[in-house]
This record gives C-alpha cells, sequence and structure tokens, in this order.
C-alpha cells in the first residue's frame, strides 16, 4: 500500500491587516494549527502561497524565515513555552538577543515589555516560578518586545483559568487596538473568540463561515459553531 | 513463545539503535583492554621466559604490566558502567510514560524490572563480545607500536590470552552492564502507574545545597596543609605509607566528588557572565546549560576526570619509580664511577636479544678472567640472580641479587645504602651465616627488622638469613650474601660489573674489557649508564602501553559524552524548538551547543589535570621514598619533580578534549537542528 495524502488545509484564503484580532475556530483536526504554523513560517504549504506585505513566506529560506518570526512574527503558545531556567526578564529579552542586541539595551526593551503586562516586580523570577497566568503574560510581552507586525496565539488561555484567560485577552485586544499589531488567535473558547474583530470557522481544511461584526458576542459565536456542527 | 519481557526489550533496543551502539562500545572499551592487557604481558612473557634465569629476572616486567593493564582495564569498565547507568538512567525517565501504559495494561514490577536488566544483559553481551574482538586488535597494535618505538621492547612473543581471561573479561562486561541497570530497575519498579502517566514538566535551575562544595573545599584544604606541614613521606615506614597513601587517594577522589557540582556551577555562572559580556547572542546560555543538568554534565565531566586524572598520575608514577627511585642512587654512583659491565646478552638489542638466549650466565670463572686484566683499577661485582618470592620487591616474581658483602661494599651506593645498620655490624653478622640487604617495605612484610631472621626457601631447602642493613637497594631487589650460593645451586654469574676507581683507570681498562668480550662468546659488554638509560626508556614503553590504554578510557568518557548528548539533545528537543520557533537560526543553536561541548572537556580536562597531578604530590609525599627507604629523602622537591613531566599529558588533554567534546555535542546536535520546529515542539517520547 503507498502512503496516503491527507490535505491538512485546501483552497483557504485570508487576508489580515494591521490592528485587526481575528480569532480561528473550528472542531479538532479542522486544520486551524496547520494554518498557524504556515503563517509563522513553521510549516511550508505543498501549493499556494503566503505574503506578507511584500515577502513571499513560501519561496522564503529557512534562515530567511526564522529572521522573519524574530523580527516581524511573533508566537504565542498554549502551554506558554518559556524557558524555565531563564528569568522573565532573559526570557522576555531572548528575541533582541538573539538579534545581537547588547545585554542593556535587550533588558531595558525586556523590562518596557514586563511592565506593559504588568510583571515587572517578577522580572527576577525564574519562568518555572511564576504561575500559569503570569507565564502566559510574559510570552506576551516577549511576543511584543520587537515590536512585530503579527503575533500568533495557539490557544492562549486554554491552559488558564477563566478570569486569567480574560486578563490575557485583553492584552491582546490592547496590543491590536494600541499597537496596530494584527492578531490571528486560535481557540475552542467562544469566550476567548468574542474578544476578535472577525471569527473564521475552518472545518476539513477549509474556511466555511466567518463572523464579522463589531459587537460580536458569545451567544452569535455559539450558534455560527452550532451551525457548522449541522 | 517469546515472553513479553523478552520481546519488548528486544523491541526497544531495535528502536534506539544509537543508544545500543553507544553502550555497547562502551562496554567494548573496557572489555578491550582487559583482554589487551592480557595479550601484550603474554606475548613480553613469551619473549622473555626462554630460560629459567631470565623469566626470574625479567618475568616481573611482564607479571606488574599486567596488573597494571588490567587495573586500567577495570577502570575503564567502572566507566563504562557509570556511561550505561547515565544511559539507561535516561532512558528510564524518557520512557516514564510508557512504563506507565505497561503498568496501567497488566504488566507487573517484577516484569517491568527485567524488561530493562534483560535490555542490559543483551548490551553487556553485545559489548563483550565485540570488546574481546577489539581486545585482541588493540593488543596486537599496541605490540606494533611499541615494537617499532622502543629500544628494550622492540620484539615480542607470540600473542597469546587465556579462556580464563575472556572469561573473566566477558563477565565483567555483563556483569557491569547488570549492575548499571540495577537501580533503574529499582526506579521503575517503584514508579506508581498514575504518575508515570503524567508529563513531567522540564525542571530549571535548582539551588542545591553548597554544603558538600564547602565540605569538598574543607577536605581539600585539610589534606594538603597537612600534607604541607608534616609529609608523611618523612616519618612514616613503607607499610604505613602505603596504608596512608590510599587512605589519601581515596580521600581526594571524594573530596573532588564533593567539589564537582559546584565547580560545575561556578564554571557555568562564570562563563555566563564571560559569554554575556564578550558575545552577542545566546551563547551566555551554555553556562545556564550545564549548570541545569549539573547531575548528568557532572557524570560526563567525571568520567573525563577519572580518564585524564589517571593519564596525568600513571605518568607521574613512572616518573617518581624510575627516576626518583629505582635509580636515584644508581644514577648518582656511576656518575662518580662509571662502570662497565658484562652480560650475557646484547642488552642494547632489546628483547630481541631474547630469541637467541640459550644460557642466561657468563662463562663459569669468567670473574677471574675479568680480575685479571682489571688488577688493582678496579673493584669488580659478580651478581647472580635468584627468584626469593619471600624477598621479591613487587610482587612474588621479583628477583634478587646474591652478591659477596666485599662487592656490596665496593660498589658503593650502586648496591646498597644503609639507611638502617652499618658495616661494621653486618660484617659480624655476615661471619655467621647467611645475611641480607632489604628496602624497608620487604622487611616489614616479612614482619622483622634490623638483625630479625628471615626463612628463605632455595632449590635445596630452607635457608635461615638475618637482616644485617635496611635501605635503598639497586633498583629495589634484595641482596642475599654470597654463603648462600651453594643452596642457589649456581655455577656462572648473570653479570660481572667493573667500577674503575678513577677516569684514567677506565679509560686504560675499556680496549682490554672489550677485547675480552669480543673473544668470551655469550659475553656482551656494556657501559652500565647505557644500561640504566635502557632500562628507563623501556619504562618509557610501559608509559605508551598505559596511555594506549588509557585513550580507550577517554574514548570511553567521550562515548559517555556523545551519549549523554544524545539523551539530553532529545529532552532538549522542546526547548531547542522553542528557540527556533522565536527567531534562532540553526547556527546560533549549533554554537550555543558547541560552546557546552567545549566547556564540559574544558572542565573535565582542568579538574582530570589537578586529580592527577594531585594524586602524584600525594602518593610521593606519603611513600616519599619510603618502599625504598631513602634516607633524608627530599620529599616536595620529589614530589614536584614527578609532577612536573605529568604536566604535558595534562596539558595535551586540556588541548584536545574540548574539541573532541565539542565534536560529540554538535554531531547529534546536528541532525536534530534540522529537524521541523513544529514537530520540536510536540512533546514526543522520541528515543535515540
Amino acid at each position: 500500500m503507498g502512503e496516503v495524502k491527507v490535505h491538512a488545509l485546501e483552497s483557504i484564503g485570508l487576508d489580515l491587516y494591521p490592528g485587526e484580532f481575528i480569532a480561528i475556530m473550528g472542531p479538532s483536526g479542522s486544520g486551524k494549527s496547520t494554518l498557524l504554523h504556515l503563517l509563522a513560517g513553521l510549516d511550508i504549504p505543498t501549493a499556494g502561497t503566503i505574503e506578507m506585505g511584500q515577502q513571499t513566506l513560501s519561496s522564503m529560506s529557512d534562515r530567511e524565515l526564522t529572521l522573519l518570526r524574530r523580527r516581524k512574527i511573533s508566537i504565542v503558545f498554549q502551554f506558554f513555552n518559556l524557558l524555565p531556567d531563564l528569568t522573565a526578564l532573559e526570557n522576555v529579552a531572548l528575541p533582541l538577543l538573539l538579534e545581537g542586541k547588547s545585554v542593556q539595551d535587550s533588558h531595558a526593551a525586556a523590562k518596557q515589555a514586563l511592565a506593559w503586562v504588568g510583571l515587572l516586580d517578577r522580572e527576577t523570577h525564574s519562568a518555572d516560578r511564576l504561575s500559569g497566568g503570569e507565564q502566559q503574560r510574559v510570552a506576551i510581552a516577549r511576543a511584543m518586545v520587537f515590536q512585530p507586525e503579527l503575533i500568533l496565539a495557539d490557544e492562549p488561555t486554554g491552559n488558564l483559568d477563566h478570569r486569567t484567560g480574560q486578563k490575557v485577552l485583553e492584552l491582546l485586544r490592547q496590543a491590536a487596538d494600541e499597537d496596530e499589531k494584527t492578531i490571528v488567535m486560535v481557540t475552542h473558547d467562544p469566550l476567548a473568540a468574542v474578544f476578535a474583530d472577525r471569527v473564521v470557522f475552518l472545518t476539513d481544511g477549509q474556511i466555511v463561515d466567518e463572523l464579522r461584526s463589531d459587537h460580536l458576542t458569545v451567544d452569535l459565536i455559539v450558534q455560527a459553531q452550532a451551525n457548522l456542527q449541522n | 513463545m517469546m515472553p513479553a519481557t523478552i520481546y519488548l526489550a528486544l523491541r526497544q533496543l531495535l528502536r534506539s539503535p544509537l543508544r545500543v551502539t553507544l553502550a555497547t562500545s562502551a562496554v567494548a572499551s573496557g572489555v578491550a583492554t582487559l583482554v589487551a592487557a592480557e595479550v601484550i604481558s603474554l606475548s613480553v612473557t613469551a619473549e622473555i621466559n626462554r630460560t629459567a634465569e631470565s623469566a626470574a629476572i625479567t618475568g616481573f616486567m611482564s607479571e606488574q604490566m599486567n596488573v597494571g593493564l588490567t587495573a586500567v582495564g577495570l577502570v575503564i569498565s567502572a566507566g563504562a558502567g557509570f556511561l550505561l547507568f547515565n544511559s539507561l538512567s535516561m532512558a528510564v525517565a524518557q520512557r516514564r510514560s510508557d512504563f506507565g501504559r505497561l503498568r496501567a495494561v497488566g504488566m507487573t514490577r517484577i516484569q517491568l524490572a527485567s524488561m530493562l536488566l534483560f535490555e542490559a544483559f543483551v548490551l553487556g553481551l553485545i559489548g563483550s563480545a565485540l570488546g574481546i574482538l577489539a581486545g585482541l586488535g588493540v593488543g596486537q597494535g599496541l605490540i606494533r607500536l611499541v615494537e617499532a618505538t622502543s629500544e628494550m621492547f622492540n620484539q615480542f612473543g607470540q600473542a597469546t590470552v587465556s579462556t580464563e581471561r575472556l572469561f573473566l573479561a566477558a563477565g565483567l562486561g555483563t556483569g557491569i552492564s547488570l549492575l548499571a541497570a540495577a537501580a533503574p530497575a529499582y526506579q521503575v519498579a517503584r514508579m506508581p502507574p498514575v504518575e508515570a502517566l503524567r508529563v513531567s514538566k522540564p525542571s530549571g535551575i535548582k539551588d542545591r545545597s553548597r554544603r558538600w562544595t564547602l565540605i569538598g573545599i574543607l577536605c581539600s584544604l585539610s589534606l594538603w596543609v597537612y600534607l604541607g606541614v608534616a609529609p608523611p613521606g618523612n616519618w612514616a615506614l613503607a607499610q604505613t605509607a602505603n596504608q596512608l597513601a590510599v587512605i589519601f587517594v581515596i580521600l581526594w577522589l571524594a573530596c573532588i566528588v564533593m567539589v564537582l557540582p559546584g565547580v560545575i556551577d561556578l564554571a557555568g555562572r562564570l562563563s555566563r557572565w564571560i559569554l554575556a559580556r564578550s558575545s552577542a547572542g545566546i551563547n551566555w546560555m551554555a553556562g545556564n546549560n550545564i549548570r541545569r543538568s549539573r547531575s548528568r554534565t557532572g557524570l560526563s565531566i567525571l568520567s573525563l576526570t577519572i580518564a585524564i586524572g589517571m593519564i596525568v598520575g600513571v605518568s607521574g608514577f613512572m616518573t617518581y619509580w624510575f627516576d626518583e627511585l629505582f635509580f636515584r642512587t644508581p644514577a648518582k654512583s656511576l656518575l662518580e664511577r662509571p662502570a662497565v659491565g658484562f652480560f650475557p646478552l646484547d642488552v642494547e638489542n632489546g628483547l630481541a636479544a631474547y630469541r637467541d638466549v640459550s644460557s642466561f650466565n657468563l662463562p663459569a670463572n669468567f670473574r677471574q678472567e675479568v680480575e685479571k686484566l682489571v688488577g688493582n683499577k678496579g673493584t669488580i661485582v659478580e651478581a647472580y640472580f635468584v627468584l626469593a618470592p619471600e624477598l621479591s620487591f613487587m610482587g612474588e616474581a621479583y628477583f634478587s641479587y646474591v652478591l659477596s658483602l666485599e662487592d656490596v661494599k665496593g660498589a658503593g651506593d650502586f648496591l646498597f645504602t644503609f639507611s638502617y645498620g652499618d658495616w661494621a655490624r653486618a660484617s659480624i653478622l655476615a661471619e655467621q651465616g647467611c645475611v641480607l640487604f632489604l628496602t624497608p617495605g620487604v622487611a616489614q612484610r616479612n614482619d622483622a627488622w634490623l638483625e630479625d631472621p628471615i626463612s628463605i626457601q632455595t632449590p635445596t631447602g630452607e635457608i635461615q638469613c638475618t637482616i644485617a642493613g635496611i635501605g635503598p637497594t639497586n633498583v629495589g631487589a634484595s641482596i642475599i650474601s654470597a654463603s648462600a650460593l651453594p643452596n642457589y645451586q649456581l655455577e656462572a654469574p648473570v653479570a660481572v660489573i667493573v667500577f674503575p676507581y678513577n677516569e684514567a683507570d677506565r679509560t686504560e681498562l675499556l680496549p682490554d674489557l672489550e677485547a675480552l668480550a669480543e673473544t668470551t662468546p655469550g659475553a656482551w659488554l656494556l657501559d652500565v649508564a647505557r644500561m640504566t638509560e635502557i632500562q628507563q626508556s623501556s619504562m618509557k614503553s610501559v608509559n605508551v602501553v598505559m596511555n594506549g590504554m588509557l585513550l580507550l578510557a577517554v574514548l570511553t568518557a567521550a562515548l559517555g559524552i556523545v551519549n549523554m548528548t544524545v539523551i539530553t539533545i532529545m529532552e532538549r528537543r522542546r526547548e531547542l524548538g522553542i528557540l527556533r520557533a522565536i527567531g534562532a537560526t540553526q547556527d546560533q543553536l549549533w554554537r550555543l551547543l558547541t560552546i557546552e561541548g567545549l566547556l564540559i572537556g574544558i572542565l573535565g580536562s582542568l579538574i582530570g589535570t589537578i586529580l592527577g597531578i594531585g594524586l602524584i604530590l600525594l602518593y610521593v609525599v606519603t611513600s616519599a621514598g619510603s618502599p625504598l627507604g631513602f634516607p633524608d629523602f627530599p620529599v616536595w622537591s620529589a614530589a614536584w619533580n614527578s609532577a612536573r613531566p605529568a604536566l604535558s599529558p595534562g596539558l595535551f588533554a586540556l588541548l584536545t578534549t574540548p574539541w573532541l567534546t565539542a565534536l560529540s555535542t554538535t554531531i547529534p546536535a546536528r541532525r536534530l537542528l534540522k529537524a521541523p520546529i513544529v514537530g520540536m515542539l510536540t512533546q514526543r517520547n522520541e528515543q535515540p
């Protein structure tokens, strides 16, 4: 028997704009994470193109994609993905240090980012000594420190309690509103999706629905999810 | 039908080819050394044991070589055990959830532990088989190397190995593997299934208690202050000195082991500080990473430390024994009275000279021939060599001299120097019968001291001799007075040495002595100083063999590092994936891991050199000439003299090992860093 090809995504067309907050929803296996990985340049599409401004991600080398991730695209993970033996400040400063900036400059910028997420008092704490909510806020500070154009969030509240999750979503919203960042968030949670400007629904690797409203409500999103299942 | 435990164990081994290769190679190194040790020593024995006398005189060399090399083999095997333990412990940590699942579906604790033990058994068995084959090759290779480079060991006999040694080596290989698996197997058996099924979070750097480091530092300071203030070499006799040396060696090793985590921690902090200031990027994280995995890094560094410490230590030990002890008085005495000697073989020809030897004696009455030529221009010493196990300086097979009292006296310090006793009393004792001149170590081993009797077994029965003098003898060999000669039924001497009274006498005598050698079949004339030089250089050949073996120890340590790196890198997949995801290039991570490898190599070789130099210094200042009983032995200067040449292998290790460890780190890292980032970010139970 030969290999069976599975298309995780097919015929997807999605435009993202500065300052826009998009939530991507869909059942397990619908291709949400694959889409996020493609947008982050972590994965390469077998067909089609992904463009960011004038740049085409799908034709970039590994090194170019790495530099793009460092400078223009940031990722916030469900499980925070901080380095446990580094302090909060060092974790946030990492992208700048990777860029070759001086320790002083990197730490100064990291302190600003930590202050923005309200964790300046935790700067010397190692990541494994922070609570889940604090770790996710440090991860957002890390995502913001290079002032990227695009922030990708993979279930950022999936591992947090409701109250802490709300704080994290407020920060993402704030990044879109005040700093003109484009936010793409994968989530299962209508309570999280409600923070977005637009909700895109995926099923079997295809965009099947989209909600766009200035006043998204949880009910609207739940209704759309129910419609998908039917 | 194959039991499930065996099936799963074999399947697991097939799934992790790299781990199997590394572990079996480590076991193979230990087994190979044990086999090669015997191949080399039996080959020397085969060449020199052509006559009973030659066996008596030189048999100790192969015996001591076998003992030394076997000891090295045992240490390497212990290192291999270390590596296996490390590897299996990490495998247990990685396969935690697998074990949880197996327990959940009904596997008993004993089945689980047996599965791990069986894995270790198979690794040991494969490693032993490979080691036996490699040992035969390594033995032959070292024989060829020594043959090509040594003046003395220029021809070896038939290379063989005993069945007993093969069984011992294979038994040790599998035994050590099982022993290394015991603790991980116990750990697995005790693991509650629910806990095992939980995904363990990566841990950060734990601030461990610094108590052990402080104890280690205090222990080292106390040891060295004590040795500086009251070195036992100034007051202890052989037996006490040996016991104290063993205690101090163990104490020094314990101090190093206790200090090691603290040193790693300090080195991690220091390198982080330096790298953060001297280089851009994330190189400073290397300091964190070696601190974080201190226990594993520590094991790798410890393996390297022991291997390099042994190379440095053995090198210094050889210098001490052969330059500072064995040839201390002969070399000095020969400078004052440059002697020449007649020998039954062409010593210049090395072991090759033994090939045609049928008699290991000079012709009977040869002394009279020499006396006629020498007249009153020098002193003559007629030397007989016997095997008296009671008086053997090392082991049971070290030779003793049978000499006349007048000859011993006439040779000055060349043959014997009194530390206890004097010639006046010795002469009186000699009139009453057989007397002995012994080193303190030999006297103490017989529970005897000056003027005490010792019974010696001779071919004609037991004889009673009295100790007439205690002090350093020529190359440590005991001296039995010539009155025992009939008991040994020796008709002709092995050597006749002439000590001309001055340079003019020597110049005058040499042509006649050379002519005598030329006209006497089976007699060769040689400058005794040259003989000493050949003996010293031959001991350096032993060093070549030792170092060849010890390189296997370094190789085992390097395999340990590859093993540790492969497993830790697998464990760090996610961490490296995070760094890649936030913008670290492959090159940046490769550089980071290379620096980690370099740091491990630098620490291992530096601490190894310190360990080795420490071992030499403490051994010399503790034993300080006591085996031979030198009066007023210059304890610390001999220690420094012995340690100085050992700095060269230490420096060599310091310059080469970090690159070896860096290479061990970067090769597996390359593979992982090329993996897709999404895969790296996924928590998977991957086996190397």
